[in-house]
């Protein structure tokens, strides 16, 4: 049916923003991860 | 400050998407068309041009942030072209999804080798490698030329993509903006003009937040190796 071809086109593009925006977000996590091991070792050095 | 305006643009956006939505399955008319099929897939139009423009958008930052870094080897212009590549590379991988599947029930197959489709795929392919590189290549200025001189000659595809329906006869359908040859009625070049700028305003939020991961990335990268850990 056509109706699947239209949910399929709009349900990609949003798993596409989403996706992007949910891999930034994960980035972050990350991120701050490292900053948490950074200030550890910063301490450890003094 | 920062993330303020992230979360208004953030707001803004929400808003806007769903604005858009409901004029393209509300607002607009159907179109006229024998093929029942095609006046329901016409519909993936108000996001399949709003995503190629915003991935075209992406790749001339890449082209203008490249020149800027050959020319002043500034970190920053190669974290923005980084930023901007992923995005584009996003939106127009976005463009070769909903293409096919907006095809298949106007043409009957999902994918030709026409000069558009052919061209865009040879856009994606080119910005991919782009990021491959990237990701392959030791961090340094061996790196960050390279890639820039792949941001400027890369964009040379995108006038190609975008006159190739006016160049030559494609099966894809020919520009009905910015062209005599076709024209929309009025309630469908709103709601299309709406998405375009909803689309534009979602590639700021997304380069903002993208350009900011990289430069803490790489401060963090930075003193990492400062305390001789890396």
């Amino acid at each position: 049916d056509a109706f699947v071809y239209l949910f399929l086109a709009y349900g990609f593009i949003w798993m596409g923003i989403f996706g992007f925006i949910w891999y930034m977000n994960k980035k972050v996590d990350h991120l701050n991860q490292e900053m948490t091991l950074l200030k550890e070792l910063i301490d450890q050095k003094k | 400050m920062r993330s303020k305006i992230d979360k208004i643009l953030l707001i803004i956006l929400l808003i806007a998407f769903s604005v858009s939505i409901y004029l393209i399955f509300q607002w607009v008319p159907q179109i006229k068309a024998s093929n029942p099929a095609e006046q329901i897939a016409q519909r993936i139009f108000y996001f399949h041009v709003p995503s190629a423009w915003l991935g075209f958008l992406a790749f001339f930052v890449v082209f203008c942030a490249s020149i800027a870094y050959l020319a002043t080897r500034d970190r920053k212009y190669e974290l923005i072209s980084v930023a901007s590549a992923e995005i584009g590379v996003l939106f127009i991988s976005l463009v070769l999804i909903t293409g096919p599947i907006w095809a298949k029930p106007v043409w009957g197959i999902w994918w030709t080798w026409d000069v558009r489709l052919t061209s865009s795929l040879i856009l994606w392919l080119i910005y991919v490698a782009f990021l491959m590189l990237r990701r392959y290549l030791p961090d340094g200025s061996k790196r960050a030329n390279l890639s820039a001189v792949v941001g400027i000659i890369g964009f040379i595809d995108v006038p190609i993509v975008y006159y190739s329906i006016r160049w030559w006869e494609t099966q894809h359908p020919k520009a009905v903006m910015a062209s005599s040859e076709g024209s929309l009625a009025a309630p469908m070049f709103f709601a299309f003009m709406f998405s375009l700028a909803t689309f534009t305003l979602l590639y700021v939020y997304l380069i903002r937040k993208r350009y900011q991961l990289l430069t803490l990335e790489d401060t963090l990268n930075k003193q990492f190796k400062e305390m001789e850990i890396l």
